[in-house]
């Protein structure tokens, strides 16, 4: 009975969520998404026949294409913060030596496809950076041990059984030795640099030592600090640098000589031939950079040839070439990740891939402006022109937007950045780890505009988690008045503050960037837009100080000194503080500590507010029986994540509401044998978190919900202050059969639409979870279609079909971006990591919006055919009326007659 | 007896945390590989998937420990400490069912199929692991067509349809002075006789108000007549 | 079962014209003879002439007396309907769907219309002494749509519950602003 009963639920629940997951149609693939991949900043290079082999600091294999730069395959070794590529040697296959400090993974893939051809272990005891070269067939694994010995491990590559393959370890005295990163290898040799003696030892000889010269004898006397840098030859050959001049030094024969001629510290030099190429800066405005080839031995000039470079790139370096006979192409990649290849002599650029956006760290998505001819309109009322001319100017205006709606959109053919009816297309402005902004169309997915900031780096905040701070301090809506937007970023030298302000449509910037004289702890964006309708913001530094920009906006500010808080999550002291500006006056802000939660001895993994733009529709939730149960919405309220290690529990994950006005802790849960990664999502009146089970080893996500009860305490007016009774909270539990990486929830214009839990997985896949399914249900009531509530199930099933992005699969995704579109049904979402992915989901399908297979033809035919028939049947029942009428007066309908009267005298009788 | 019973349970129960501890901790340092073969659908030779080998990765705990199939379908993935592990075959078209893989201390392997809701089910599958593509992974739904079969026999348009055989059919029978004549009959039969309330309701009024000599005789004029009529 | 009501309805509707020709016409007798000659021979001892002079004495009563009697029937038809009405939203179920929705459409409807065209209704009746049916006819139509406003209650049509409104309740003004994150170094 149980089973059947249970059968039947499920039934029902799959009845449900038919209706509530929205799989695509096979036919939108692509209509309104786009993907484009990436491989990050390029670490390794290899210049193939055909193609690209690079190694990147994303701990990524890929092969681009030479003609065009698209990823031909891309293979992701582990996680980048774990392993990085150390070595990449391309032959006749490609050979990779990826790990860290004491485990190797040491793999040689093809070259035409990227399949693994083999894969072997290499551990060592040392955990010590370490460097690797292949020579002549044999891996050389070079292990400087500090103050002590050299450990150099050769390993046969090839024609060895994998399990019998044995490195032959050897050891040579080094006292000197600091650490690897004065070292290089350069050829046959293992060079390094430590305390102004040069070192350097044959690897190809068994019994060799190092052997020294000073760098006087070298260089001549001096003081500035040198560098080596490796450069490729089949002499042994490395760059002295010191004071940005690159001395070349060669060894032949155990004897290290240096060539007397200068270089660029960027010189670089390939196997096929005997220049060595280095980028200078050129005088030249259109043409910035030029190349310069030199003679190996003689150090003379061979040629030198200006390049078209882009506009808006960083400095470049060389990471790679090659040459066949008169054709040279140059692989550069720039101080903000982009990749370009040269061909040389023409110095043409034949592509430029932006790596920049392989590291995203802040997004923001802007409405694009009205066009410029619903923006004539406003015109109308400008100067003291008469009203016959201001009538003429609204009546062509307006014949003019008729024309162009009856032509069909012009604005869109003319790829022109003008706002649609739905909102659809808008801007995505990120801002990246390299320092670069972008503009992303959201219909074409294609580069608007790019403006790079030189020297700036992101913040850190919990767990090295990288943020910039986008601000959207006026949109596009205010017609004259442009977008205005604030990346807040700080100084990669110093540490300070930037500002930089900027139009997200533009990218132009009227201010340009300004740089602080004190650091940025965290900014706040207010909601009391001035006199041009800026929002303005304030920023708080490292000694607590408060800046407000504009300044002139104090005004505004002012009227809300008591109204206005301030939290700050310090990950350090694992604590929580709540400020106000209560004290501040006109001329000085000023930040009050109110409140503070300290968790310690737990670490304070994340801190989630709700999202500022949300609206949220419904204040209740109807129960079976009609009455109302209101929501708790309180807009204050932080969701807080801690990890406490416990000796019993080996860990346990807290969750805390807590009143970020007050600092009144509302809930807390506590879940023990569990760790993180934890993912909070906090929307209306729930909050929704995943954890690791450590006891049942699986991932579990939590609900969490809070109500007011059947009545509402205050219907107009929210506040924190009035708190008459705790809320009721409910939460429930489920399994999640997947490993979650991201999490965030739709976002709608008005919050009509249902919700949906958007959770990008570590199999590639973004799927959409309905917040009706991890919805607490409630204990004693009904639950079934009727009230629109699935029954409880312990495994949230996934199903294939709500992956987002269907086979797109996406790498390393770092973050989900969501943003209302102009209709209410669909949101805007934006999947970045090693792969930007951009879609729009409709969580309750798109209501408000005809079906894209919607038959017109069928309607108009049904339409047309009604019509027709009405006209048809009219005739027929005119025609048939008439005929009855002569009918009735036929003779023969007589005994019809007396019938009819006979009827009609019992009526009169009765 | 309930005592007992008490004692028991929580005998029990604390033993089984108890197991559950010491295998957890049975686990040391030790670096192990974990292999595998994966075998594709018949249809990843034939298909345009040839090079399927390149874009299948193995992921272990959700890509902690990632592998790589080589051609022949083989992968093995290195520097795995003692613990317990779901591995996950990934490819963009095909499904597979995971698997999770313990590894003791000693270095013994099992095998079996993930369970998430009843965790201490074992059942268990060979280990070196052999993975079987379950199919194509669906991601689309497959979009209504119209056809006129489905127009007519939905039940709305079957009820709309109905009326108007009624209106249409109906009155051709009535046309039909036989099966008038039937019907006039059906409803002779299916009259009864009711006093009719307006009657008797106007009668009472009409007595109250009127109170002429008539109504006397109205009555009795009235009754025999209606009943020869309605006895037709 | 309707059509029949419609067709008693409209053998009403005749007689009723004929009553009203009745007063003048010269064509009654023609018709009675019709009608009565053919069924019953008449009995012995009856005279069909004293019964028709009987009639003519009582015709001016017999005729108030039947447009009183058609009015009556007029303002207990809709009474008359409610059980009618009752067992149609009984059969008619309470699940939300086309053709519920349009039976409790019509049954709130009629009525309503009924009550709106009740000055018309009587004006047939040429009496305006009809005060006493106009109230029970409006009465039994304020039945029917009573019974009609049931149905749309058990069918949850009727917004006369709190979550009804809801849809229209404005989220609360926010009084204090809040915003802040992670200390970022």
């Amino acid at each position: 009975m149980a089973n059947f009963r249970s059968i039947y639920k499920v039934q029902v629940f799959l009845t449900i969520l038919i209706h509530l997951t929205l799989a695509l149609y096979e036919d939108q693939v692509g209509k309104f998404d786009w993907k484009r991949s990436f491989v990050g900043k390029v670490k390794y290079v290899s210049l193939e026949a055909r193609r690209i082999i690079v190694a990147t600091e994303e701990n990524v294999l890929a092969s681009l294409s030479m003609n065009t730069g698209d990823i031909q395959w891309r293979q992701l070794l582990e996680d980048p913060n774990d392993y990085q590529i150390e070595l990449l040697q391309v032959d006749k296959e490609i050979l990779t030596v990826s790990g860290s400090h004491n485990t190797w993974l040491v793999r040689t893939w093809e070259i035409n496809s990227g399949t693994l051809l083999s894969e072997w272990p290499l551990n060592t005891d040392q955990n010590i950076p370490s460097k690797f070269t292949v020579f002549e067939k044999k891996l050389y694994h070079i292990i400087p041990v500090t103050a002590s010995h050299v450990e150099v491990t050769v390993y046969p590559l090839y024609d060895v059984n994998a399990n019998q393959r044995k490195g032959i370890l050897r050891k040579i005295t080094a006292p000197w030795i600091k650490d690897s990163s004065e070292c290089v290898v350069a050829n046959s040799y293992f060079i390094c640099l430590e305390s102004n003696q040069l070192y350097f030892l044959n690897l190809l000889k068994d019994n060799a030592d190092f052997q020294s010269r000073p760098l006087d004898s070298l260089l001549g006397s001096s003081l500035a600090k040198t560098v080596l840098i490796e450069l490729n030859h089949d002499t042994p050959s490395v760059l002295l640098v010191q004071n940005n001049i690159a001395k070349l030094a060669t060894i032949v024969e155990n004897n290290i000589s240096v060539k007397p001629f200068d270089l660029m510290p960027n010189a670089v030099k390939f196997k096929e031939n005997e220049h060595i190429y280095q980028l200078e800066a050129n005088d030249n405005r259109d043409k910035l950079i030029r190349v310069k080839a030199k003679d190996f031995q003689t150090g003379k000039d061979v040629f030198s040839v200006d390049l078209d470079y882009p506009i808006g790139l960083g400095a470049p370096i060389i990471l790679g070439g090659q040459s066949i006979g008169l054709v040279t192409k140059l692989f550069l990649t720039t101080t903000d990740n982009a990749l370009l290849l040269v061909h040389l002599p023409e110095g043409k650029i034949l592509w430029t891939r932006e790596e920049a956006l392989s590291s995203i760290i802040a997004t923001e998505f802007f409405e694009l402006p009205i066009s410029e001819l619903d923006a004539s309109i406003e015109h109308e009322f400008d100067g003291d022109s008469d009203i016959i001319s201001m009538f003429t100017h609204r009546i062509t205006t307006q014949i003019n937007q008729l024309y162009s709606l009856l032509s069909g959109g012009q604005s869109r053919k003319n790829g022109v950045m003008v706002r649609d009816e739905f909102g659809l297309h808008k801007i995505i402005v990120v801002a990246t780890r390299a320092g670069k902004l972008f503009a992303i169309d959201t219909l074409s997915g294609s580069i608007a505009w790019s403006y790079r900031l030189p020297n700036i780096q992101p913040f850190l905040s919990t767990d090295k988690k990288e943020e910039m701070l986008l601000l959207v301090q006026r949109t596009a809506k205010y017609y004259p008045l442009p977008a205005q937007c604030v990346l807040l970023a700080q100084d990669s030298i110093t540490g300070l503050g930037v500002v930089f302000q900027f139009d997200p449509i533009t990218g132009q910037s009227t201010k340009g960037i300004q740089r602080l004289n004190y650091k940025i702890v965290q900014a706040v964006l207010l909601p009391y837009p001035n006199k041009n309708l800026l929002k303005p913001f304030l920023v708080v530094s490292d000694t607590l100080e408060v800046h407000l920009f504009p300044k002139d906006s104090i005004s505004q500010l002012k009227e809300h000194f008591s109204t206005t808080f301030l939290y700050i999550a310090d990950p350090k002291r694992d604590s929580l503080n709540g400020y106000s500006l209560k004290y501040s006056t006109e001329d000085s802000l000023k930040l009050t500590p109110i409140w503070e939660v300290n968790f310690q001895p737990s670490n304070l993994v994340d801190v989630s507010a709700k999202p500022i733009n949300e609206i949220v529709h419904s204040q209740g939730k109807v129960l079976y029986d009609r009455s109302v149960y209101y929501k708790y919405v309180n807009p204050n309220l932080l969701a807080v994540a801690t990890v406490t290690p416990d000796p019993n529990h080996r860990s346990v994950v807290s969750v805390y509401l807590i009143d970020g006005v007050t600092g009144l802790i509302l809930h807390s849960a506590s879940h023990r044998r569990a760790k993180g990664p934890i993912h909070l999502v906090h929307s209306e009146n729930w909050l929704v978190y995943t954890y690791f089970n450590d006891r049942f080893r699986r991932m579990e996500v939590s609900a969490v919900e809070l109500y007011e009860g059947h009545l509402q305490s205050n219907s107009t007016v929210f506040s924190s202050f009035a708190v008459s009774q705790l809320p009721d909270i409910q939460t429930q539990s489920y399994i999640l059969p997947a490993m979650p990486l991201k999490m965030t929830v739709t976002l709608t214009e008005r919050g009509v639409t249902n919700k949906f839990l958007l959770i990008a997985l570590t199999n590639g896949a973004v799927i959409e979870i309905p917040w009706l399914l991890l919805q607490p249900r409630f204990t004693g009531m009904p639950c079934g279609p009727e009230e629109s509530c699935i029954p409880y199930m312990p495994e949230i099933p996934i199903h294939s079909e709500t992956t987002i992005n269907y086979n797109q699969t996406l790498s390393r995704i770092s973050g989900i971006e969501v943003a209302p579109a102009r209709l209410e049904s669909t949101c805007h979402v934006l999947v970045h990591g090693l792969d930007i992915f951009y879609t729009r989901v409709a969580p309750s399908k798109t209501f408000d919006l005809l079906k894209e297979d919607f038959d017109y033809r069928l309607i108009v035919l049904v339409l047309v055919g009604s019509i027709v028939a009405t006209f048809v049947t009219k005739r027929l029942a005119a025609r048939k009326a008439l005929k009855r009428a002569w009918k009735i007066f036929h003779k023969k309908d007589i005994d019809k007659k007396i019938e009819v009267m006979r009827i009609c005298c019992i009526g009169i009788v009765k | 007896m309930n005592f007992y019973l008490k004692l028991f349970l929580s005998l029990a129960f604390f033993l089984s945390v108890h197991a559950d501890i010491s295998v957890e901790e049975e686990y040391g340092s030790g670096r192990y590989v974990i292999e595998g073969r994966v075998f594709p659908l018949s249809d990843y030779q034939t298909g345009n998937l040839n090079n399927w080998q390149a874009t299948t990765r193995v992921h272990v705990n959700g890509g902690e420990f990632i592998g790589f199939v080589k051609k022949d379908g083989s992968f093995a993935i290195h520097n795995i400490p003692s613990g317990s592990y779901v591995i996950e075959v990934l490819h963009s078209e095909y499904t597979f069912e995971p698997v999770r893989v313990e590894i003791n201390s000693k270095g013994k392997f099992r095998a079996r199929k993930v369970n998430n809701i009843q965790t201490s089910l074992i059942n268990q599958v060979p280990y070196p692991l052999k993975i079987k593509a379950l199919g194509k992974t669906r991601y689309f739904q497959i979009r209504e067509q119209w056809r006129a079969t489905d127009l007519l026999f939905n039940p709305m348009i079957m009820m709309m349809l109905l009326p108007v055989l009624l209106i249409m059919v109906l009155p051709r029978l009535m046309n039909d002075p036989e099966t008038k004549k039937d019907l006039e009959q059906i409803q002779k039969m299916t009259k009864f006789e009711v006093p009719q309330v307006s009657e008797v309701v106007s009668n009472f009024l009409a007595s109250n108000t009127v109170q002429s000599p008539a109504k006397d005789s109205n009555k009795k004029g009235q009754k025999p007549r209606k009943r020869p009529v309605t006895k037709e | 079962m309707n059509k029949n009501l419609n067709n008693s309805r409209n053998i009403d509707m005749s007689s009723k014209q004929l009553n009203r020709r009745q007063k003048w016409s010269l064509d009654n007798v023609k018709i009675r003879t019709l009608s009565t000659a053919e069924p019953l021979a008449a009995p012995p001892s009856y005279s069909s002439q004293a019964v028709s002079l009987a009639t003519d004495v009582s015709k001016k009563t017999d005729v108030s007396r039947l447009i009183s009697k058609k009015s009556w029937d007029l303002a207990l038809a809709p009474l008359k309907q409610v059980p009618m009405n009752l067992f149609i939203s009984y059969m008619a179920g309470n699940s939300i769907s086309i053709f519920p929705i349009m039976m409790v459409g019509m049954l709130l409807m009629r009525p309503i219309q009924a009550i709106w065209a009740t000055k018309s209704t009587f004006k047939m009746m040429e009496t305006s002494k009809a005060i006493l049916q106009i109230i029970v006819y409006v009465f039994g139509n304020l039945v029917n749509v009573a019974v009609a406003l049931y149905k749309c209650h058990s069918m949850g049509l009727l917004p006369t519950y709190a979550s009804d409104w809801l849809a229209f309740v404005e989220p609360p003004l926010r009084n204090e602003f809040l915003g802040g994150g992670v200390l970022l170094h």
